[in-house]
This record gives structure tokens, sequence and C-alpha cells, in this order.
């Protein structure tokens, strides 16, 4: 299949007349564990909920008719597809046209779909989407295998979705698309820079509207896979695993073209103005590409996106534009001039723009787990604290920051044989993390990491004039787990809990652990 | 690996880990005495009324004799304080090493203080001892040593030795200091808490008795025994009970100057403003008055305040 051949079969569906707009179902799945042989994917599960998130937006597929399974094994696919050909079925009786559109993200292996440890075999999956009692089925197949940087995905000696055997096999009276990632003989690729699979992402960027080329707000199948075949072969001409090449099976005798979906069915979203030109990305506040835009000039352009802080980037030769929107419920316009020009090293891969820093405060406390510890070493404590944070800085979503908290209160030292003893206590701790954000949602955030703090203890004992003030200062290496809700266009809310190991060795040599939680808030700079 | 991770983190932390935060130390030190907790206690007299009797000249004098008493103390106790400032060198389960470090108010000699202590089998301190000595280039001389029953001073019984002896050895010693060993003893653990200097030379610490006791109760009375010569050289032995408001009785056993030399007693209370309430004198050597060695008794025995 060339570029060629795949704008050719756009322009033919696009000559044919549209259809009446049909009752569709959807079934995106996603599974990044391939089983025994394989390594786990990192973007599978993110591209089927994108490919799920656009179909349920302006796909015109209705949450209650779209199903998302993630890690599912092979039966539960089967069950969830046998329930929405069932529904289908029974819309047909209503006198309604049907669409099922079935993706799947995930490894496959010798002409299995590798579902957790179960298989599904493709020839099988074939036969259930030609046996769908849907007017139009519709299958679209981004199977892969893990890499390092650029990740493969399927194996490549194993047999690659058959277009043609299926084709002739296929005898049922309703039409049928499969489109799969790459050929029999390539490998389907992720990448990092992307977030996500080349295939999927750009999949994904045509739906959104980059693949509108006949301008009419509506992105029809031919056009999407046109779009998605040629992105999909160039950006990885040049990557370790070579060129992929989509392959597809088009059999809608009959049929008219299949929109898959319509920009107007999103209000608001971004407009890029005729008279610019280039290859923009667009990132979403994780920094993650959602969509990419290549422009000519002369027409706008415009992708559906879902309402959200945006950054948009503009690569040039010598620098980077950059811009933050907000899309609402209206459609904003990206200019070129309205962009910032950055000098090319604040943009060292597509989904980075340099450090994005944010300040945090926070309220909590810690507890040591040994009640020894407790007594008058190491007392619970209240602390306030105060970080700085740079995301994007180092890629890979990892993030750094360097924290700094004080706290103290009063506590009572008990000896044996000696009358309790109060002591005041002044606890100043500060710490590096290095972490992982793990995006959950538009506005959730999980995160996992480590840190290396210092803590100094310090106490005296008031009323006490005989016992003089004691402190200690230690390093603690330890782990910790956030997870934070933005509520704001810069403002996040967060809980974070610490594990930490902590070395004392004045009375005794002794390893000790304890907690932190603490809750606060946070201010993100420059979005 | 997992061990040599571990052996890693632990060896970082060592490395920067450091402080005196201590609940041992504090063990320790809370079994050390306190100047506060040794100081005699007698209720002042600061205004002098007309007396009928004349003044009680022993209760007036106990006062500034505690004072002594009291300066005397602190000045073993400033000792002990040193270490109070500083975290030990070594530490052991039950052993503390401050030192040695040089006594710079004396040079060339350096200090070294250890202390230990015994515990039960549940943990709970039942002696300490500890010994502040110097050293001139060899051997260390104890010039302080005291031994502690319990595990709190505030609340038991313990011995202060002062080596008056050791510390002439050492060149530390002032001229009016006895050459002798000086015992201090105090039993905190009940009511009355006492306090008893013994020492066992000749006069020092500016007083010329070589023994003085006191007993303190908590509702404020009291009772003392001590000597004390009057301007006439007659030396007399005070043993005096007082309340809480400064009235009492007190018991003077006296000596004469050479060259008569002779000894007796007499017997006297005063109330609350120091005034002689009742005097018992045989001789008459506090009230010339009464005539020379002529039995005198003024005022009523009925007067003296009673003690449980």
């Amino acid at each position: 299949m060339t570029r060629g051949s795949a704008l050719a079969l756009a322009a033919l569906v696009a000559a044919t007349p549209a259809r009446a707009d049909p009752h569709r179902f959807a079934l995106v799945v996603g599974d990044a564990q391939g089983g025994e042989g394989t390594r786990p994917l990192r973007y599978a599960e993110r591209d089927a909920k994108r490919i799920y998130a656009i179909l349920t937006r302006i796909g015109g597929v209705q949450p209650d008719d779209a199903r998302l399974l993630t890690g599912a094994e092979a039966g539960e696919v089967r069950a969830a597809l046998a329930e929405l050909s069932a529904r289908s079925a029974a819309a047909r009786q209503r006198g309604e046209e049907t669409l099922l559109v079935v993706y799947y993200s995930g490894h496959a292996k010798d002409g299995e779909l590798r579902l957790a440890d179960t298989r599904l075999a493709l020839s099988e999956l074939r036969a259930l989407l030609q046996e769908a009692p849907a007017d139009v089925r519709i299958g679209l197949v981004d199977s892969c295998q893990s890499g390092a940087i650029t990740r493969a995905k399927g194996v490549r000696t194993a047999p690659a979705f058959d277009v043609k055997q299926a084709r002739e096999r296929e005898a049922g009276p309703h039409g049928l698309v499969l489109i799969a990632s790459s050929a029999a003989d390539e490998e389907s690729q992720e990448s990092d820079e992307i977030a996500g699979s080349f295939f999927t992402h750009y999949l994904a960027s045509g739906l959104l509207g980059d693949a509108d080329a006949s301008g009419d707000g509506k992105v029809t199948l031919a056009e999407a896979y046109a779009y998605a075949y040629a992105r999909t072969v160039g950006s990885t001409a040049d990557t370790r695993a070579g060129a992929q090449h989509p392959v597809y099976l088009y059999d809608l005798g009959g049929a008219g073209d299949v929109v898959l979906t319509q920009l107007s069915q999103s209000r608001g979203g971004l407009i890029f103005g005729a008279a610019d030109e280039g290859q923009y990305v667009v990132l979403d506040r994780t920094r993650r590409a959602v969509a990419e835009v290549a422009k000519e000039r002369g027409a706008s352009r415009r992708l559906a996106l879902a309402p959200g802080v945006y950054l948009v980037k503009k690569r040039l030769d010598d620098a980077v534009l950059v811009g933050e929107v907000e899309v609402g419920g209206e459609l904003v316009e990206v200019a070129d001039a309205r962009l910032s020009r950055r000098p090319l090293e604040d943009d060292p891969q597509k989904g980075a723009s340099g450090p994005r820093w944010s300040m945090l405060g926070t309220l909590g406390g810690q507890r040591f787990f040994d009640a020894g510890a407790r007594n008058g070493l190491f007392p619970p404590a209240t602390l306030a604290g105060a970080e700085l944070s740079a995301r994007d800085d180092l890629g890979h979503q990892l993030a750094w920051g360097l924290d700094l908290a004080l706290g103290g209160g009063t506590a009572t030292l008990t000896l044996p044989g000696v009358s309790p003893i109060g002591e005041r206590f002044t606890e100043l701790g500060g710490g590096a993390s290095l972490w992982r954000d793990f995006g959950l949602s538009e506005s959730w955030t999980a995160s996992l990491g480590a840190r290396v703090a210092f803590l100094y203890l310090g106490r005296n004992f008031p009323g006490h004039s005989e016992l003089p003030a004691q402190g200690f200062f230690t390093l603690t290496p330890g782990l910790e787990a956030m997870l934070s809700w933005q509520f704001g266009r810069h403002w996040s809310a967060l809980g974070r809990g610490r594990l930490n190991y902590l070395f004392y060795n004045v009375d005794k040599n002794e390893s000790l652990g304890y907690f932190e939680l603490a809750v606060g808030v946070e201010y993100a700079f420059g979005l | 690996m997992r061990s040599v991770c571990r052996t890693c983190v632990i060896l970082l932390s060592l490395a920067a880990a450091c402080g005196n935060l201590s609940n041992d130390d504090v063990a320790f030190l809370e079994a050390l005495p306190s100047k506060d907790a040794l100081h005699v206690q007698v209720p002042a007299q600061t205004a002098q009324p007309q007396c009928l009797l004349g003044e009680a000249q022993v209760w007036l004098s106990a006062k500034p004799t505690s004072d002594n008493i009291n300066a005397g103390v602190d000045g073993i106790l400033a000792l002990v304080d040193v270490i109070r400032g500083i975290a030990p060198t070594t530490r052991q389960a039950d052993t503390r090493t401050w030192g040695p470090w040089p006594d710079h108010d004396h040079p060339g000699l350096t200090i070294r203080v250890t202390m230990s202590r015994t515990r039960d089998a549940s943990g709970v301190p039942q002696s300490y001892s500890y010994v502040f000595a110097e050293s001139k280039g060899g051997d260390f001389l104890a010039v302080l040593d005291g031994t502690f029953e319990g595990a709190q001073a505030a609340n038991g019984r313990g011995t202060l030795t002062l080596h008056f002896d050791n510390a002439h050895t050492l060149g530390t010693a002032k001229p009016t200091d006895p050459d002798a060993p000086a015992l201090f003893a105090y039993d905190l653990s009940g009511n009355p808490r006492t306090l008893e200097m013994n020492l066992t030379a000749q006069a020092g610490l500016g007083l010329q008795q070589f023994d003085y006791s006191f007993a303190g109760y908590t509702d404020g009375h009291g009772l003392f025994h001590f000597a004390f010569p009057d301007a006439k050289g007659n030396l007399f032995t005070v043993t005096a009970s007082f309340t809480a408001l400064g009235a009492g009785k007190a018991e003077v056993g006296f000596t004469t100057a050479p060259p008569f030399s002779f000894s007796g007693s007499l017997s006297e209370c005063w109330d609350a403003a120091a005034c002689l309430s009742y005097v018992d004198d045989p001789y008459a050597i506090t009230q010339p008055a009464c005539g020379v060695f002529k039995p005198c008794v003024l005022g009523s025995p009925a007067s003296c305040p009673s003690f449980p």
C-alpha cells in the first residue's frame, strides 16, 4: 500500500454519496501485558483510552453503546462483542442502520492477539466481525510488541493481518473494513516522544480533525486511514525498526462513505489559521501529545478537542513556537504570530518544552513506626512545607523537586524510674525528589517516586534547666506517592504519602522507619 | 544485591548522622544532683523589731550560714554542671565518658568524667556512680566522685566526695580549702529531705564546724544542726527546729573561749519576728543582765512552737 493508493482510496470513497448517520457501537480494547515472551507496552492502554474518548465525544457513539476494556481476557472481549452485536441486531430490527467499530491496541504474536494470559486468534476476530449483525463493521488492530525508545509491536515473523484472505472468505451481506497498523513483515512501533503508538497517534490526530482533507468538518474512514498511513510511514521511516506501513481490507460494497467523526459535535477546539503552514503539535496538561496538525497554507484546519488547557508547539528550523491555549465551549484560533518563540534547546522532544515549574505548599505530619523512637526522640510532629518542582525537565514523565518543611510540637519523655519530662521539639526537613507522573484523567494525576532528604530534630526541656538541648541530623532516603487533582488552570490539590528510612546511631545503632502524610495546594507557573 | 543496597543506605546514613539526641543521656543527667535540689532552705529574716527579751541570734545566724552552705554546694556542683553542656565522648549501654578535655582554668591539666550505672532486670536504673578526675599527664586523680541510689536525683539518695587532698596534689586547691576529703550526703527520697556536709579535716568553706546537717519538710518547717563562734570566741553548737513562718526553738551547747573552756547548754525559743520569747540560760551566757553565772529564765516555755 502506498501513500498514493491510500489517497486514491480516500478520493474514491469521498466521491460516493454520504450515508445516513447509523447507530454506532464501539468496542475498544487496550492491553499492555502480552503474557509470556513479551514485554509490557507503555502506551497500549492510553491509546485505547484516546480512541474511546474520541469515538464517544465526536464519533457519534453514545456511552451506553461503547465498551472500553483494558487488561481484559479474551473471554471478556468475546462477551463484550457479543453484547454489542446483540444490541446492534436489536437496532437493525428497529430499522436503524448500524455501525460497529472494534479497536485493539496491544501485543500480537503468531496470529493471535494477546489479552492478559489468554489469546484471541486474529482469524476469530475477523470471523466475529464478519458475522456481526451490523451494516458496517470496522476493525482497527494496532498490535504491538515493546521496544526501547521506539518500541516494536507484534513480531516480524508472525503473520500480518491478511486482508486479502479475509476478503476472499468474506461472504456476508454487510460491509467490512479491516485496518492493521503494519504490514505482515513489519513491526508496529511505540514512541516515548508522542507517548503512544505511531499508528494510533496519527489515527487519533486525524479523527480529531487533521485528516479532514475535504474540509467539510467530517472525518471519514478513508480520510482517517489515508492520513494515518501517510503520517505513520513518514514518522517511522528513520526509526531503528524501520518504516511501518499500515494495511487495510476495504469491502463496503454498495455502501457510501463512512463518517467516523464529526468535528461539529465538539463545540470547542482549535482553529489553525489559513495564513500559517507547518507542523504543529498539541500537548495536554501532562505534556503528552494529543494531536498533530500538518497544515498547508491557504485553508484553515480545525481540531475538535475536549475542554482543557493545551500547549501548541510548532517546530521551526532554528526555534520552536510555543503557546498555551484554553479550550472551552468555543473555537480558539491558533496563529503563529501569537506563539512565543523559544530556542530549540527548550524543545528536546515533541512532548517537552523545558521545565514546568510549580510551587507547592503542604501541611501534614510524620510518625515513626517504632514506639520507642516516638518516646521523646522522634515524637509525631506537625509539619508545614514548601516544595519547588520541575516537570518535563527530564523526559519520560519524570519530575524532580526540592522541598523544605518545618514543624514541631510538645511531647513527654518517659524514662524508667524517672518522672515524665516534658519536651518541646523542632523538626526541619528537606530533600530532593524524583518521581514519575501517571495521568489518570484530565484532572487527576498519580505520582510515584523516590526522595533523599535531610532531617534535623532538636529538643529542649522547659522547666528542666539541668538538661541541655539536644539535636540530631541525618539523611533519610524514602519513597513517595502522590495523588493530585487539578481544580483550576494553575491550581491543584494533592495528597501525598512518604515512607522513609532513618538510621539512628546515638544511644545505639538502629534502623527506623517513619511515614509522612500531607495535603497541599500546588501552583503551576507559566500555564 | 538487596543486602548490598541496604548496606550502602546504612553507610550513607551513618556517615551523615550526627548529634546528641539521646534519651539515655537524659537518664544519666537526671541522676546528677542539681543545685536547687541540694540547697538548704531557711526562711529569711529581713526586718528586726525591738525585742523585749532580745534578738534570737541563733536564728538570725541561720540564714547566713545556710547561704554559706549553699554557696559551698554550688561550688561543688559547678564542676558537675560542666558535663551538662557537652555531649558524652563515648556512649555504652551503661557507661558515659566525657573528655578528656583541657582544663582552661588550670593549664596543663585535662579533665575526664566517667559515669556508670546498674539496672535491674526490667531496665530501671538502680544506682549511678561518677568520677570527675584530672590529670597532669599521668594518672587521673579523682577531684570529685559521687554515688546515687535511684533513677532520678530529684528523689533519690546520694553522696558527693570532694577530694581536697587530690586537688592539693594537682595544684588546683585554694589555700583556704581543707586538705582532706569532704563528704556531702543527701536524701531527697522522702519527707524530710536531708542534707549533710561532713568536713573531715580542719576549717574550710568558711565554716568553723566539721559538720552541718539540715532536714527540710514539704510544709516548710525544718531543723538543722551546726556550730558557730560568737564575737567573744565562744563556740556554740546549735540544734534548732523552725516553723515555716520562722518561729522556732533551739538547744545550744557552748564551750567558752579559753582560758576557761567551760562547757554548758541553754534553751531558747523565738517568735516569727526573731524575738526571743523564752530563754533558759543556766549560766546567763546569752543574758548578762541576769548576772554572771546565775540561772536565767525569761519568758514562758509555753511560747515555744511545737513540732511533729
